[in-house]
Protein backbone atom coordinates (compact mmCIF):
# COMPACT_ATOMS: atom_id res chain seq x y z
CA UNK A 1 0.00 0.00 0.00
CA UNK A 2 3.07 2.31 0.67
CA UNK A 3 4.03 2.11 -2.25
CA UNK A 4 0.30 2.73 -4.26
CA UNK A 5 0.65 5.76 -2.48
CA UNK A 6 3.88 6.93 -3.50
CA UNK A 7 3.01 5.89 -7.25
CA UNK A 8 -0.32 7.88 -6.91
CA UNK A 9 2.18 10.58 -5.61
CA UNK A 10 3.85 10.63 -8.25
CA UNK A 11 1.34 11.04 -10.84
CA UNK A 12 0.20 14.08 -9.13
CA UNK A 13 3.83 15.94 -9.24
CA UNK A 14 4.22 14.38 -13.14
CA UNK A 15 0.68 15.50 -13.97
CA UNK A 16 0.75 18.67 -12.18
CA UNK A 17 4.17 20.11 -12.62
CA UNK A 18 3.55 21.36 -16.38
CA UNK A 19 0.36 23.66 -16.03
CA UNK A 20 1.85 24.87 -12.87
CA UNK A 21 5.10 26.05 -15.06
CA UNK A 22 3.19 26.90 -17.35
CA UNK A 23 1.61 29.14 -15.05
CA UNK A 24 4.31 30.70 -13.47
CA UNK A 25 5.86 31.63 -16.91
CA UNK A 26 3.17 32.09 -19.22
CA UNK A 27 0.58 34.46 -16.96
CA UNK A 28 2.48 34.51 -14.12
CA UNK A 29 6.28 35.95 -14.71
CA UNK A 30 4.64 38.45 -17.22
CA UNK A 31 1.67 39.74 -15.51
CA UNK A 32 4.35 41.16 -12.87
CA UNK A 33 6.78 42.20 -15.57
CA UNK A 34 4.69 44.56 -17.00
CA UNK A 35 3.19 46.02 -13.68
CA UNK A 36 6.52 46.68 -12.67
CA UNK A 37 7.24 47.64 -16.03
CA UNK A 38 4.89 50.20 -15.90
CA UNK A 39 6.44 52.65 -13.63
CA UNK A 40 9.89 52.83 -15.88
CA UNK A 41 10.45 54.76 -18.82
CA UNK A 42 11.67 51.82 -21.41
CA UNK A 43 12.74 53.48 -24.67
CA UNK A 44 12.45 50.18 -26.55
CA UNK A 45 11.47 46.58 -26.78
CA UNK A 46 15.75 45.66 -26.75
CA UNK A 47 16.58 47.95 -24.08
CA UNK A 48 17.80 45.99 -20.92
CA UNK A 49 16.23 46.18 -17.27
CA UNK A 50 19.43 48.08 -16.68
CA UNK A 51 18.68 51.18 -19.13
CA UNK A 52 15.40 51.64 -18.04
CA UNK A 53 14.50 54.66 -16.06
CA UNK A 54 12.10 54.74 -12.88
CA UNK A 55 9.59 57.46 -13.57
CA UNK A 56 6.62 56.35 -10.49
CA UNK A 57 3.29 57.24 -11.51
CA UNK A 58 4.20 59.20 -14.55
CA UNK A 59 3.74 56.87 -17.32
CA UNK A 60 -0.20 56.59 -15.47
CA UNK A 61 -0.37 60.70 -15.40
CA UNK A 62 0.96 61.17 -18.75
CA UNK A 63 -2.04 58.26 -20.04
CA UNK A 64 -4.91 60.78 -18.48
CA UNK A 65 -3.59 63.53 -20.60
CA UNK A 66 -3.14 61.72 -23.89
CA UNK A 67 -6.22 61.89 -25.79
CA UNK A 68 -6.06 59.14 -27.89
CA UNK A 69 -6.15 57.12 -24.39
CA UNK A 70 -9.09 59.01 -23.30
CA UNK A 71 -10.60 58.03 -26.63
CA UNK A 72 -9.85 54.72 -26.69
CA UNK A 73 -11.40 54.33 -23.36
CA UNK A 74 -14.58 55.63 -24.23
CA UNK A 75 -14.71 53.52 -27.32
CA UNK A 76 -14.80 50.38 -25.69
CA UNK A 77 -17.34 51.86 -22.79
CA UNK A 78 -19.31 52.78 -25.45
CA UNK A 79 -18.99 48.88 -26.89
CA UNK A 80 -19.34 47.47 -23.76
CA UNK A 81 -22.79 49.18 -22.70
CA UNK A 82 -23.97 50.30 -25.97
CA UNK A 83 -23.58 47.22 -27.78
CA UNK A 84 -23.87 45.18 -24.96
CA UNK A 85 -27.36 46.13 -24.03
CA UNK A 86 -28.21 45.75 -27.90
CA UNK A 87 -26.17 42.20 -28.01
CA UNK A 88 -28.16 41.10 -25.08
CA UNK A 89 -31.37 42.45 -25.90
CA UNK A 90 -31.34 40.53 -29.27
CA UNK A 91 -30.26 37.65 -27.90
CA UNK A 92 -32.69 37.16 -24.96
CA UNK A 93 -35.76 38.26 -28.07
CA UNK A 94 -34.17 35.74 -30.40
CA UNK A 95 -33.67 32.94 -27.22
CA UNK A 96 -37.38 33.12 -26.79
CA UNK A 97 -38.70 33.39 -30.32
CA UNK A 98 -36.78 30.28 -31.55
CA UNK A 99 -37.41 28.12 -28.36
CA UNK A 100 -41.27 28.06 -30.54
CA UNK A 101 -39.79 27.47 -33.58
CA UNK A 102 -40.20 24.09 -35.37
CA UNK A 103 -36.53 25.04 -37.23
CA UNK A 104 -34.99 25.69 -34.39
CA UNK A 105 -31.60 23.98 -34.81
CA UNK A 106 -31.08 25.38 -38.12
CA UNK A 107 -31.69 28.98 -36.82
CA UNK A 108 -29.67 28.71 -34.26
CA UNK A 109 -27.06 27.78 -35.85
CA UNK A 110 -27.41 30.04 -38.99
CA UNK A 111 -27.69 33.06 -36.16
CA UNK A 112 -24.47 31.04 -34.61
CA UNK A 113 -22.24 30.96 -37.55
CA UNK A 114 -20.12 33.87 -37.94
CA UNK A 115 -18.59 33.14 -34.58
CA UNK A 116 -16.39 30.26 -36.50
CA UNK A 117 -15.57 32.82 -39.19
CA UNK A 118 -12.14 34.12 -38.69
CA UNK A 119 -13.21 37.84 -37.37
CA UNK A 120 -10.60 39.15 -40.10
CA UNK A 121 -12.96 37.57 -42.92
CA UNK A 122 -15.83 39.39 -41.10
CA UNK A 123 -14.02 42.50 -41.29
CA UNK A 124 -13.17 42.14 -44.98
CA UNK A 125 -17.06 41.05 -45.49
CA UNK A 126 -18.47 44.07 -43.73
CA UNK A 127 -15.98 46.36 -45.06
CA UNK A 128 -15.48 45.53 -48.25
CA UNK A 129 -18.90 44.15 -49.14
CA UNK A 130 -21.99 45.37 -46.44
CA UNK A 131 -20.28 48.84 -45.99
CA UNK A 132 -19.10 49.48 -49.61
CA UNK A 133 -20.02 52.71 -50.73
CA UNK A 134 -19.89 51.54 -54.72
CA UNK A 135 -21.55 48.29 -54.66
CA UNK A 136 -22.34 47.55 -51.33
CA UNK A 137 -25.27 45.81 -50.10
CA UNK A 138 -26.62 48.43 -48.07
CA UNK A 139 -26.72 50.98 -50.49
CA UNK A 140 -28.41 48.42 -52.84
CA UNK A 141 -30.72 47.34 -50.47
CA UNK A 142 -31.52 50.88 -49.37
CA UNK A 143 -31.74 52.16 -53.14
CA UNK A 144 -33.98 49.63 -54.21
CA UNK A 145 -36.12 50.38 -51.64
CA UNK A 146 -35.91 54.24 -52.76
CA UNK A 147 -34.17 54.75 -49.49
CA UNK A 148 -31.77 57.16 -50.82
CA UNK A 149 -30.45 59.20 -48.09
CA UNK A 150 -30.44 55.83 -46.08
CA UNK A 151 -28.46 54.13 -49.62
CA UNK A 152 -25.80 56.96 -49.62
CA UNK A 153 -24.57 56.62 -45.85
CA UNK A 154 -20.73 56.50 -46.28
CA UNK A 155 -20.49 54.28 -43.78
CA UNK A 156 -16.49 53.53 -43.51
CA UNK A 157 -16.08 57.24 -43.63
CA UNK A 158 -14.23 58.16 -40.35
CA UNK A 159 -17.95 59.90 -38.92
CA UNK A 160 -19.52 56.76 -39.51
CA UNK A 161 -16.55 54.28 -38.89
CA UNK A 162 -17.24 53.94 -35.44
CA UNK A 163 -20.93 52.97 -35.79
CA UNK A 164 -20.41 51.14 -38.67
CA UNK A 165 -17.74 49.22 -36.55
CA UNK A 166 -20.16 48.60 -33.92
CA UNK A 167 -22.39 47.16 -35.91
CA UNK A 168 -20.41 44.77 -37.39
CA UNK A 169 -18.90 43.39 -34.44
CA UNK A 170 -22.30 42.94 -32.36
CA UNK A 171 -24.20 41.17 -35.30
CA UNK A 172 -21.48 38.82 -35.22
CA UNK A 173 -21.52 38.12 -31.01
CA UNK A 174 -25.25 37.76 -31.18
CA UNK A 175 -25.47 34.24 -31.56
CA UNK A 176 -22.87 33.18 -29.09
CA UNK A 177 -24.81 34.77 -26.24
CA UNK A 178 -28.13 33.37 -27.73
CA UNK A 179 -26.75 29.69 -27.94
CA UNK A 180 -26.06 29.90 -23.64
CA UNK A 181 -29.20 31.74 -22.87
CA UNK A 182 -31.30 28.77 -24.89
CA UNK A 183 -29.36 26.24 -22.94
CA UNK A 184 -30.04 28.29 -19.44
CA UNK A 185 -33.97 28.60 -20.28
CA UNK A 186 -33.84 25.11 -21.18
CA UNK A 187 -32.82 23.68 -18.32
CA UNK A 188 -35.89 25.73 -16.45
CA UNK A 189 -38.69 23.35 -15.72
CA UNK A 190 -41.25 23.64 -17.35
CA UNK A 191 -44.40 23.44 -14.74
CA UNK A 192 -42.81 26.64 -13.67
CA UNK A 193 -44.84 28.11 -16.48
CA UNK A 194 -47.51 26.15 -16.00
CA UNK A 195 -47.96 26.74 -12.74
CA UNK A 196 -47.41 31.19 -13.64
CA UNK A 197 -49.93 30.48 -16.43
CA UNK A 198 -52.45 28.37 -13.80
CA UNK A 199 -51.75 31.35 -11.89
CA UNK A 200 -52.61 33.77 -14.92
CA UNK A 201 -49.10 35.76 -15.04
CA UNK A 202 -48.74 37.37 -18.62
CA UNK A 203 -45.39 36.55 -21.13
CA UNK A 204 -43.60 39.85 -19.01
CA UNK A 205 -44.56 38.58 -15.59
CA UNK A 206 -43.22 35.36 -16.61
CA UNK A 207 -40.12 36.40 -17.82
CA UNK A 208 -38.94 38.67 -15.31
CA UNK A 209 -40.18 36.95 -12.65
CA UNK A 210 -39.24 33.38 -13.25
CA UNK A 211 -36.72 33.28 -16.63
CA UNK A 212 -34.47 35.88 -15.48
CA UNK A 213 -33.77 34.78 -11.78
CA UNK A 214 -33.55 31.46 -12.41
CA UNK A 215 -30.81 32.55 -14.89
CA UNK A 216 -28.32 34.52 -12.80
CA UNK A 217 -25.65 32.71 -13.22
CA UNK A 218 -25.55 31.73 -16.24
CA UNK A 219 -26.59 35.57 -17.23
CA UNK A 220 -23.23 36.83 -14.85
CA UNK A 221 -21.13 34.49 -16.80
CA UNK A 222 -22.44 35.59 -20.38
CA UNK A 223 -21.84 39.21 -19.09
CA UNK A 224 -18.49 38.61 -17.73
CA UNK A 225 -17.74 37.24 -21.29
CA UNK A 226 -19.09 40.23 -22.95
CA UNK A 227 -16.94 42.68 -20.67
CA UNK A 228 -13.87 40.72 -21.04
CA UNK A 229 -14.38 40.92 -24.67
CA UNK A 230 -14.81 44.84 -24.87
CA UNK A 231 -11.97 45.32 -22.48
CA UNK A 232 -9.26 43.34 -24.80
CA UNK A 233 -10.93 44.65 -28.41
CA UNK A 234 -8.33 44.75 -30.37
CA UNK A 235 -8.43 42.71 -33.77
CA UNK A 236 -11.32 45.13 -34.93
CA UNK A 237 -10.20 47.95 -34.05
CA UNK A 238 -6.94 47.33 -35.96
CA UNK A 239 -8.59 45.77 -38.49
CA UNK A 240 -11.29 47.94 -39.47
CA UNK A 241 -10.36 50.68 -40.02
CA UNK A 242 -7.55 49.59 -42.66
CA UNK A 243 -4.83 52.08 -41.02
CA UNK A 244 -4.27 49.94 -38.21
CA UNK A 245 -4.92 52.87 -35.83
CA UNK A 246 -7.44 55.17 -36.33
CA UNK A 247 -8.41 57.07 -33.20
CA UNK A 248 -12.29 56.75 -34.39
CA UNK A 249 -11.88 52.58 -34.43
CA UNK A 250 -8.90 52.98 -31.54
CA UNK A 251 -9.17 50.56 -28.41
CA UNK A 252 -6.78 50.57 -25.26
CA UNK A 253 -4.97 47.14 -26.61
CA UNK A 254 -4.33 48.90 -30.21
CA UNK A 255 -3.36 51.97 -28.78
CA UNK A 256 -0.82 49.73 -26.47
CA UNK A 257 0.20 48.38 -29.36
CA UNK A 258 1.02 50.99 -31.51
CA UNK A 259 3.07 52.47 -28.40
CA UNK A 260 5.40 49.19 -28.25
CA UNK A 261 5.30 47.85 -31.60
CA UNK A 262 5.67 51.53 -32.97
CA UNK A 263 2.35 52.63 -35.37
CA UNK A 264 2.58 52.36 -38.94
CA UNK A 265 0.93 54.83 -40.30
CA UNK A 266 1.10 57.10 -37.33
CA UNK A 267 4.08 59.63 -37.10
CA UNK A 268 3.04 61.21 -34.18
CA UNK A 269 2.81 57.93 -31.99
CA UNK A 270 5.99 56.35 -33.23
CA UNK A 271 8.12 58.56 -32.35
CA UNK A 272 6.64 58.84 -28.80
CA UNK A 273 7.70 54.61 -28.32
CA UNK A 274 6.86 54.09 -25.09
CA UNK A 275 6.96 50.77 -23.74
CA UNK A 276 6.40 51.83 -19.99
CA UNK A 277 3.58 53.56 -21.01
CA UNK A 278 1.76 50.64 -23.04
CA UNK A 279 2.47 48.50 -20.14
CA UNK A 280 0.44 51.23 -18.41
CA UNK A 281 -2.14 50.62 -20.69
CA UNK A 282 -1.76 46.96 -20.10
CA UNK A 283 -2.46 47.27 -16.09
CA UNK A 284 -5.53 49.76 -17.01
CA UNK A 285 -7.18 46.77 -18.70
CA UNK A 286 -6.25 44.06 -16.18
CA UNK A 287 -7.72 46.66 -13.52
CA UNK A 288 -10.85 46.46 -15.65
CA UNK A 289 -11.44 43.41 -15.65
CA UNK A 290 -10.72 43.00 -11.42
CA UNK A 291 -13.50 45.64 -11.31
CA UNK A 292 -15.83 44.03 -13.78
CA UNK A 293 -15.49 40.56 -11.84
CA UNK A 294 -16.31 42.88 -8.14
CA UNK A 295 -19.30 44.91 -9.67
CA UNK A 296 -20.59 41.93 -11.45
CA UNK A 297 -20.71 39.74 -8.32
CA UNK A 298 -21.83 42.46 -6.30
CA UNK A 299 -24.79 43.41 -8.71
CA UNK A 300 -25.74 40.15 -9.48
CA UNK A 301 -26.05 38.33 -6.18
CA UNK A 302 -24.70 34.77 -6.05
CA UNK A 303 -28.01 33.81 -3.87
CA UNK A 304 -28.86 29.98 -5.35
CA UNK A 305 -32.24 29.00 -6.45
CA UNK A 306 -32.63 25.29 -6.37
CA UNK A 307 -34.70 23.33 -9.04
CA UNK B 1 -52.12 23.11 -26.83
CA UNK B 2 -55.14 24.80 -25.01
CA UNK B 3 -54.56 27.90 -28.05
CA UNK B 4 -55.79 25.15 -30.66
CA UNK B 5 -58.51 23.79 -28.92
CA UNK B 6 -59.91 27.08 -28.01
CA UNK B 7 -60.65 27.62 -31.22
CA UNK B 8 -60.33 31.52 -33.06
CA UNK B 9 -60.24 34.17 -30.17
CA UNK B 10 -59.32 37.61 -29.72
CA UNK B 11 -56.38 36.60 -27.08
CA UNK B 12 -54.98 34.76 -30.10
CA UNK B 13 -54.90 37.16 -32.55
CA UNK B 14 -52.96 39.33 -30.19
CA UNK B 15 -50.54 36.55 -29.30
CA UNK B 16 -49.80 35.36 -32.92
CA UNK B 17 -48.79 39.29 -34.01
CA UNK B 18 -45.79 39.20 -31.72
CA UNK B 19 -44.95 35.94 -32.57
CA UNK B 20 -45.35 36.28 -36.21
CA UNK B 21 -43.09 39.84 -36.12
CA UNK B 22 -40.58 38.22 -34.01
CA UNK B 23 -39.88 35.11 -36.27
CA UNK B 24 -39.85 37.46 -39.55
CA UNK B 25 -36.87 39.03 -37.46
CA UNK B 26 -35.46 36.17 -37.37
CA UNK B 27 -35.78 34.84 -40.68
CA UNK B 28 -34.22 38.65 -41.91
CA UNK B 29 -31.32 38.39 -39.80
CA UNK B 30 -30.60 34.64 -41.21
CA UNK B 31 -31.34 36.01 -44.39
CA UNK B 32 -28.96 39.03 -44.63
CA UNK B 33 -26.26 36.36 -43.38
CA UNK B 34 -26.57 34.21 -46.20
CA UNK B 35 -27.16 36.93 -48.68
CA UNK B 36 -24.05 38.19 -47.84
CA UNK B 37 -21.80 35.26 -47.84
CA UNK B 38 -23.89 33.85 -50.81
CA UNK B 39 -23.27 37.20 -52.57
CA UNK B 40 -18.80 37.05 -51.58
CA UNK B 41 -18.61 33.27 -52.75
CA UNK B 42 -20.45 34.63 -56.55
CA UNK B 43 -18.12 37.54 -56.49
CA UNK B 44 -14.95 35.53 -55.90
CA UNK B 45 -15.91 33.89 -58.87
CA UNK B 46 -16.74 37.03 -61.06
CA UNK B 47 -14.29 39.52 -62.31
CA UNK B 48 -13.44 42.98 -60.20
CA UNK B 49 -14.99 44.75 -63.42
CA UNK B 50 -18.19 42.86 -63.04
CA UNK B 51 -18.42 43.68 -59.39
CA UNK B 52 -18.52 47.36 -60.01
CA UNK B 53 -20.96 47.37 -62.56
CA UNK B 54 -23.66 44.17 -60.99
CA UNK B 55 -22.96 42.03 -63.11
CA UNK B 56 -21.52 39.27 -61.35
CA UNK B 57 -20.86 36.14 -63.08
CA UNK B 58 -21.76 37.47 -66.86
CA UNK B 59 -18.50 36.22 -68.06
CA UNK B 60 -18.58 32.88 -66.45
CA UNK B 61 -17.10 31.13 -63.59
CA UNK B 62 -13.94 33.35 -63.15
CA UNK B 63 -11.37 30.28 -61.78
CA UNK B 64 -8.51 32.42 -62.30
CA UNK B 65 -9.08 34.27 -58.92
CA UNK B 66 -8.32 31.55 -56.96
CA UNK B 67 -5.32 30.77 -58.66
CA UNK B 68 -4.47 34.30 -58.38
CA UNK B 69 -4.33 34.23 -54.35
CA UNK B 70 -2.53 30.77 -54.36
CA UNK B 71 -0.04 31.77 -56.79
CA UNK B 72 0.07 35.98 -56.53
CA UNK B 73 -0.73 36.16 -52.87
CA UNK B 74 0.62 32.73 -51.43
CA UNK B 75 -2.38 31.39 -49.69
CA UNK B 76 -1.13 28.02 -49.75
CA UNK B 77 1.93 28.72 -47.89
CA UNK B 78 -0.50 30.75 -45.49
CA UNK B 79 -3.03 28.01 -44.98
CA UNK B 80 -0.54 25.46 -44.55
CA UNK B 81 1.32 27.31 -41.87
CA UNK B 82 -2.11 27.71 -40.05
CA UNK B 83 -2.71 24.53 -40.18
CA UNK B 84 0.68 23.34 -38.63
CA UNK B 85 -0.11 25.91 -35.66
CA UNK B 86 -3.64 24.68 -35.12
CA UNK B 87 -3.18 20.91 -35.38
CA UNK B 88 0.40 20.90 -33.41
CA UNK B 89 -1.07 22.96 -30.47
CA UNK B 90 -4.15 21.11 -30.61
CA UNK B 91 -2.91 18.30 -29.55
CA UNK B 92 0.20 19.93 -27.55
CA UNK B 93 -2.66 21.82 -25.37
CA UNK B 94 -4.27 18.21 -24.56
CA UNK B 95 -1.05 16.37 -23.58
CA UNK B 96 -0.46 19.32 -21.18
CA UNK B 97 -3.78 19.47 -20.05
CA UNK B 98 -5.29 16.67 -19.56
CA UNK B 99 -3.72 14.93 -17.08
CA UNK B 100 -3.73 17.79 -15.01
CA UNK B 101 -7.25 18.17 -15.44
CA UNK B 102 -7.85 14.53 -14.30
CA UNK B 103 -5.70 15.55 -11.10
CA UNK B 104 -8.06 18.24 -10.63
CA UNK B 105 -11.04 16.54 -10.79
CA UNK B 106 -9.97 13.39 -8.67
CA UNK B 107 -7.46 14.02 -5.97
CA UNK B 108 -7.00 16.49 -3.13
CA UNK B 109 -3.23 17.62 -2.63
CA UNK B 110 -2.00 20.57 -1.13
CA UNK B 111 -2.31 23.86 -3.24
CA UNK B 112 -5.19 22.60 -5.12
CA UNK B 113 -7.25 25.52 -4.65
CA UNK B 114 -4.28 28.13 -5.40
CA UNK B 115 -3.80 25.71 -8.63
CA UNK B 116 -7.51 26.16 -9.54
CA UNK B 117 -7.80 30.26 -8.56
CA UNK B 118 -4.93 30.95 -10.22
CA UNK B 119 -5.92 28.61 -13.73
CA UNK B 120 -9.49 30.50 -13.31
CA UNK B 121 -7.79 34.24 -12.97
CA UNK B 122 -6.06 32.85 -15.80
CA UNK B 123 -9.01 33.13 -17.94
CA UNK B 124 -9.16 36.74 -17.41
CA UNK B 125 -5.91 37.92 -17.69
CA UNK B 126 -5.73 40.34 -20.84
CA UNK B 127 -3.37 38.99 -23.39
CA UNK B 128 -2.27 42.48 -23.36
CA UNK B 129 -0.41 42.02 -20.09
CA UNK B 130 1.22 39.02 -21.07
CA UNK B 131 2.61 40.13 -24.66
CA UNK B 132 5.53 42.75 -23.89
CA UNK B 133 7.55 40.25 -21.42
CA UNK B 134 7.08 37.23 -23.68
CA UNK B 135 7.99 39.16 -26.72
CA UNK B 136 11.06 40.22 -24.58
CA UNK B 137 11.82 36.65 -23.32
CA UNK B 138 11.38 35.40 -26.65
CA UNK B 139 13.88 37.68 -27.90
CA UNK B 140 16.70 36.99 -25.28
CA UNK B 141 16.16 32.91 -26.10
CA UNK B 142 16.65 33.78 -29.87
CA UNK B 143 13.18 32.28 -30.83
CA UNK B 144 11.62 35.31 -32.48
CA UNK B 145 12.12 33.38 -35.66
CA UNK B 146 11.04 30.06 -34.24
CA UNK B 147 7.68 28.69 -35.70
CA UNK B 148 7.12 26.77 -32.41
CA UNK B 149 7.31 29.86 -30.33
CA UNK B 150 3.81 30.86 -31.37
CA UNK B 151 2.75 26.68 -31.47
CA UNK B 152 3.60 26.39 -27.46
CA UNK B 153 2.31 29.71 -26.76
CA UNK B 154 -1.32 28.89 -28.35
CA UNK B 155 -1.07 25.86 -25.88
CA UNK B 156 -0.13 27.72 -23.19
CA UNK B 157 -3.40 30.26 -24.01
CA UNK B 158 -5.64 27.04 -24.12
CA UNK B 159 -4.47 25.86 -21.21
CA UNK B 160 -6.87 27.27 -18.84
CA UNK B 161 -9.89 26.75 -20.90
CA UNK B 162 -8.92 23.18 -21.58
CA UNK B 163 -8.53 22.30 -18.32
CA UNK B 164 -11.57 24.62 -17.29
CA UNK B 165 -13.77 21.96 -19.36
CA UNK B 166 -12.28 18.80 -19.21
CA UNK B 167 -11.86 18.75 -15.08
CA UNK B 168 -15.56 18.91 -15.67
CA UNK B 169 -15.17 15.72 -17.92
CA UNK B 170 -13.59 13.49 -15.68
CA UNK B 171 -15.74 13.72 -12.73
CA UNK B 172 -17.99 12.44 -14.43
CA UNK B 173 -15.74 9.33 -14.83
CA UNK B 174 -16.51 7.30 -12.23
CA UNK B 175 -13.23 5.99 -9.69
CA UNK B 176 -13.74 2.25 -9.69
CA UNK B 177 -12.39 2.23 -13.48
CA UNK B 178 -8.99 3.32 -12.16
CA UNK B 179 -9.72 0.70 -9.23
CA UNK B 180 -10.24 -1.69 -11.36
CA UNK B 181 -7.15 -1.20 -13.93
CA UNK B 182 -4.45 -0.85 -10.70
CA UNK B 183 -5.79 -4.29 -9.91
CA UNK B 184 -4.84 -5.32 -13.04
CA UNK B 185 -1.30 -4.16 -12.45
CA UNK B 186 -1.11 -1.15 -13.93
CA UNK B 187 0.68 2.05 -12.51
CA UNK B 188 -1.16 4.67 -11.80
CA UNK B 189 0.12 6.68 -14.86
CA UNK B 190 0.09 3.78 -17.28
CA UNK B 191 -3.78 3.75 -16.13
CA UNK B 192 -4.26 6.91 -16.95
CA UNK B 193 -3.19 6.99 -20.04
CA UNK B 194 -4.76 3.44 -21.33
CA UNK B 195 -7.66 3.03 -19.73
CA UNK B 196 -8.91 6.71 -18.06
CA UNK B 197 -7.82 8.79 -20.94
CA UNK B 198 -9.53 6.99 -23.64
CA UNK B 199 -12.93 7.28 -22.02
CA UNK B 200 -12.11 10.89 -21.76
CA UNK B 201 -12.63 10.94 -25.48
CA UNK B 202 -15.81 12.79 -26.23
CA UNK B 203 -14.74 15.44 -24.09
CA UNK B 204 -11.28 15.34 -25.41
CA UNK B 205 -13.37 15.80 -29.11
CA UNK B 206 -15.29 18.89 -27.65
CA UNK B 207 -12.41 20.66 -25.88
CA UNK B 208 -10.41 20.03 -29.08
CA UNK B 209 -13.12 21.60 -31.34
CA UNK B 210 -13.63 24.89 -29.73
CA UNK B 211 -8.93 25.58 -29.25
CA UNK B 212 -9.70 24.61 -33.02
CA UNK B 213 -11.45 27.20 -34.09
CA UNK B 214 -10.24 29.70 -31.71
CA UNK B 215 -6.44 28.96 -32.59
CA UNK B 216 -7.21 29.15 -36.41
CA UNK B 217 -8.95 32.30 -35.63
CA UNK B 218 -6.31 33.58 -33.88
CA UNK B 219 -5.05 37.13 -34.38
CA UNK B 220 -2.83 39.28 -31.67
CA UNK B 221 -0.17 36.34 -31.05
CA UNK B 222 -0.52 35.69 -34.75
CA UNK B 223 0.98 39.35 -35.69
CA UNK B 224 3.47 39.90 -33.05
CA UNK B 225 5.11 36.42 -33.73
CA UNK B 226 3.99 35.48 -37.28
CA UNK B 227 4.38 38.83 -39.49
CA UNK B 228 7.34 37.12 -41.61
CA UNK B 229 5.63 36.63 -44.84
CA UNK B 230 6.66 32.81 -44.63
CA UNK B 231 5.24 32.41 -41.50
CA UNK B 232 1.92 34.15 -41.78
CA UNK B 233 -0.92 32.57 -40.70
CA UNK B 234 -4.18 33.16 -42.82
CA UNK B 235 -5.88 35.48 -40.80
CA UNK B 236 -2.43 37.83 -41.22
CA UNK B 237 -2.21 36.60 -44.73
CA UNK B 238 -5.61 37.97 -45.91
CA UNK B 239 -5.15 41.26 -43.68
CA UNK B 240 -1.88 41.26 -46.09
CA UNK B 241 -4.37 40.69 -49.44
CA UNK B 242 -6.32 43.69 -48.06
CA UNK B 243 -3.65 45.87 -47.80
CA UNK B 244 -2.38 45.05 -51.12
CA UNK B 245 -5.41 45.52 -52.32
CA UNK B 246 -5.96 48.96 -51.57
CA UNK B 247 -3.03 49.43 -54.18
CA UNK B 248 -4.17 47.12 -56.80
CA UNK B 249 -8.03 47.58 -56.26
CA UNK B 250 -8.01 43.57 -57.32
CA UNK B 251 -11.57 42.89 -55.53
CA UNK B 252 -12.15 39.56 -57.19
CA UNK B 253 -9.29 37.98 -55.26
CA UNK B 254 -10.02 39.32 -52.34
CA UNK B 255 -13.24 37.91 -52.24
CA UNK B 256 -11.55 34.47 -53.42
CA UNK B 257 -9.44 35.20 -50.19
CA UNK B 258 -12.00 35.36 -47.57
CA UNK B 259 -13.47 32.28 -49.00
CA UNK B 260 -10.49 30.24 -48.31
CA UNK B 261 -10.02 31.82 -44.98
CA UNK B 262 -13.87 30.48 -44.49
CA UNK B 263 -14.43 27.38 -45.27
CA UNK B 264 -12.16 25.23 -42.99
CA UNK B 265 -14.07 26.43 -39.86
CA UNK B 266 -17.18 26.76 -41.89
CA UNK B 267 -17.17 23.01 -42.76
CA UNK B 268 -16.21 21.83 -39.56
CA UNK B 269 -19.29 23.88 -38.36
CA UNK B 270 -22.04 22.64 -40.73
CA UNK B 271 -20.31 18.50 -39.70
CA UNK B 272 -20.09 19.63 -35.73
CA UNK B 273 -22.58 22.69 -35.01
CA UNK B 274 -24.82 20.26 -33.29
CA UNK B 275 -21.85 19.07 -31.31
CA UNK B 276 -20.61 22.93 -31.24
CA UNK B 277 -23.66 23.86 -29.86
CA UNK B 278 -24.10 21.45 -26.85
CA UNK B 279 -20.74 22.37 -25.76
CA UNK B 280 -20.91 25.79 -25.32
CA UNK B 281 -23.33 25.18 -22.65
CA UNK B 282 -21.78 22.20 -21.25
CA UNK B 283 -18.80 24.74 -20.21
CA UNK B 284 -20.50 28.06 -18.96
CA UNK B 285 -23.48 26.47 -17.82
CA UNK B 286 -21.39 24.08 -15.50
CA UNK B 287 -19.15 27.49 -14.58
Amino acid sequence: MGNMKKNERKMIVLFMAPVVLIYLIFFLYPTIRTVHMSFFKVRNLASPASEWSFVGFKNYMDLTKNPLFVISYKNIMAILFIGGLGVFILAFFFAVVLQKMKTKKFFRAAIYLPNVITPVALVVMWTQYVFNSRFGFLKSFFGALGLDRLAAIPWTSPDWAFTSMMIAFCFGSVGYYMVIIMAAMDKIPKDFYECADLEGAGSFTKFFRITLPLMKDILRTAITFWCLGAINFFLWSRVFSGSGMDPKTLSPANLMFNMIFGGSKTQQVAEHINVGMGAAIGVTLCVSVILVFVILNVVISKEKYEY
Amino acid sequence: MQEKSSGFKVSNIKNMFPRFLGRIIVVAWVLFTVIVIGWIFIASLSTTKEIFTNKLLHSGLQFKNYIKTFQLYNVGRYFLNSAIYTVTACLGVIFVAAPASYIMAKYVFKGKNIVRLAYASAMGIPGAMIMVPMFMLVGKLHMTESILTLILIYIFTSVPFTIFYLTGFFTTIPNEIQQAALIDGCSHIKAFWKVIFPLAQPGIVTVTMFNFIGIWNEYLWALIFASKAEKRTLAIGLQSIVQSMSVTGDYASLFAGVIIVFLPTFILFIILSNKIMTGITGGSVKG
